[in-house]
């Protein structure tokens, strides 16, 4: 699992997990658990987990995650091949979300309200959890 | 008793898919045909290797994704964008690849071979071979290990080293072990079967 670390727009934390499925992780349940148990050990105000299927936010992790969006719905438009999405590992993954989470910042595929999942988070106040986009892959 | 050492190369080589042969070693000793031992100090450096090597292509990929964001977003050459996103693609994936590879070849090495422990032995020992080498790096450890691994090395019928350092190998067959330099030759002097 990798996180990549955000600096919303009022300076908070945000993390963004990225947690791949493959033959050694089935418990998508269990990781998940694993993934918010390391935001709040790292203090991140805002979090997310990623992975193929599916796109947790948590505006507060300690309660029920605010937004579910589908993984594949959100990601595979940042992939050139669609099959490539079936056999994403941690790298390929976290390459998808960084050109996603470009796109939501600097529009540079999608008009602004066009971005997959755009509406989902701006519903929530999750946008701006996102913040200017200077990202940096760190693995706690 | 046939017994191969073998070292850090061999984990990665193998985990890559670089050499076949190492497949066939590998299934071999799964059947009992040979037994492998390998200096614990071996797996932590193929682990360093390709963490070290990883980043690096991360590194390469996120570049090639910004230039292709950049081309695609001015819609300058789209073709050429996704060109860049492709090779970013695929570095990844190689990442993932290989992250995956060597997954697989330690969870079966660890079950069948033979680790080689980092005693003060082998330290001491290493002290010792390490003025013999010109390279600074983890072969006197490596080879340390192997010496101090005597109840094994006596009681072999057939020994074999392997490893790509030629000047290593020189220095295991001064010790009366011989040394090879790749899977191959192993499997063709053991008539290993290509399954």
């Amino acid at each position: 699992m990798r996180v990549i670390d955000l600096r919303g727009s009022a300076g908070q934390r945000t993390g963004v997990a990225i947690v791949p499925l493959d033959a050694h992780s089935s418990d998508q349940m269990g990781l998940t658990k694993s993934a918010v148990s390391l935001a709040k050990m790292f203090r991140y105000t805002t979090w997310f987990v990623v992975n193929r299927d599916r796109i947790l936010g948590w505006r507060d992790v300690d309660s029920q995650w605010s937004v579910r969006l589908d993984g594949r719905d959100v990601l595979s438009s940042y992939a050139t091949e669609p099959s490539d999405l079936s056999e994403a590992g941690e790298s390929f993954l976290a390459g998808l979300v960084e050109n996603w989470l470009e796109d939501l910042r600097a529009h540079w595929k999608h008009p602004p309200g066009k971005v997959p999942g755009e509406v989902e988070l701006g519903a929530h106040g999750l946008l701006e959890e996102l913040g200017t986009g200077a990202t940096s892959a760190a693995t706690p | 008793m046939k017994i191969l050492y073998i070292e850090t190369h061999f984990i990665l080589a193998h985990a890559r898919g670089e050499q076949p042969a190492t497949e066939t070693v590998l299934h071999a000793a799964e059947r009992d045909l040979l037994k492998l031992a390998l200096p614990v100090f071996c797996v932590y450096e193929a682990l360093q290797k390709h963490r070290r090597d990883t980043p690096e292509r991360e590194q390469w990929a996120s570049r090639l994704d910004e230039l292709a964001r950049n081309l695609e977003h001015k819609k300058l050459d789209t073709d050429k964008g996704e060109a860049f996103r492709r090779s970013a693609g695929d570095l990844r994936k190689l990442n993932d690849t290989w992250q995956r590879g060597l997954d697989q070849t330690l969870n079966r090495l660890l079950r069948i071979a033979t680790l080689l422990p980092l005693s003060r032995a082998v330290v001491d020992r290493a002290r010792l071979v390490a003025p013999h080498l010109r390279k600074e790096d983890g072969d006197p450890w490596h080879i340390a290990a192997v010496l101090e691994d005597q109840s094994t090395l006596e009681q072999a019928d057939e020994v074999i080293f392997l490893s790509g350092d030629k000047e290593v190998r020189a220095f295991v067959e001064s010790r009366g072990i011989e040394a090879v330099a790749a899977a191959e030759k192993v499997v063709a002097k053991w008539s290993l079967e290509k399954d």
